[in-house]
């Protein structure tokens, strides 16, 4: 392997796992404008890396690695057309989402407004916020005090 | 090499499995609407992967052609929900 094969698989492995980490901030974020914050960084940032991965790959194939029937620098060409393309459509479609979202007259997600819009929420939520609450009766309960995050 | 990008496409698709879960599940429409837009720029991302996989230079183009019309797509879906109209 050539050094630019190492920085292709450390950049692929970084692009990757905050590809994870967004989609699970997605999920798991409790209102609309807490989601836009892993919808928005992380995956723009995973994807960037994993292009630049892509990019140093196709470099890599120019010499004695060539995989592709085509000319590699194509495949630069096309890599970094996607990466401009991605890089400005990403950040405006979230910020369109946000401001549709705010015209609508969403309101932002606290922990009192929890138990207004709770026949809006999903069951999965629900069941969420349930288990918290039990997790956070026994903390309190085994009475070690100070543990609050 | 190729193993690296056959472990980076199992990830991909665990993420696109996670924010599907949010697309089914989500409160509001926006969220609906986020999901898929974050699963469409996820799909450019595996699309550009899989052809590195398959060793074929075509899936960048099509990758290309996807980013493209998830953007469009994202953005007639919101302005049919503000203004309920697109012309």
């Amino acid at each position: 392997m050539t050094w630019y094969d190492w920085v292709s698989t450390l950049c692929l492995c970084i692009g990757v796992f905050l590809c994870l980490t967004g989609a699970v901030g997605i999920l798991r974020m409790p209102g609309f404008y807490a989601r836009l914050h892993p919808a928005g960084k992380s995956d723009s940032l995973g994807q960037f890396l994993v292009l630049i991965a892509l990019m140093f790959q196709a470099y890599a194939t120019e010499d004695g690695l060539n995989e592709f029937s085509t000319d590699p620098r194509l495949t630069l060409i096309k890599l970094i057309l996607i990466f401009l393309v991605v890089m400005i459509t990403g950040p405006t479609a979230t910020h369109a989402i946000t401001k549709a979202a705010f015209m609508d007259g969403l309101k932002p997600w606290t922990k009192e407004s929890t138990a207004e819009v709770d026949e809006h929420r999903s069951e999965f939520d629900k069941a969420h916020d349930s288990a918290r609450l039990v997790v956070q009766q026994k903390s309190s309960h085994a009475g070690k005090g100070g543990t609050e995050c | 090499m190729s193993w690296v990008f056959l472990i980076s496409g199992v990830v991909l698709l665990i993420g696109m499995l996670l924010i599907l879960i949010r697309a089914l599940l989500g409160p509001t429409v926006f969220d609906r609407v986020l999901a898929v837009n974050s699963f469409g720029t996820k799909t450019v991302v595996f699309l550009a992967i899989l052809g590195f996989i398959s060793g074929r230079a075509d899936f960048l183009d099509i990758a290309l052609l996807y980013a493209l019309m998830n953007f469009i797509a994202t953005i007639a879906i919101l302005k049919f929900i503000e203004q309920r109209k697109l012309s």
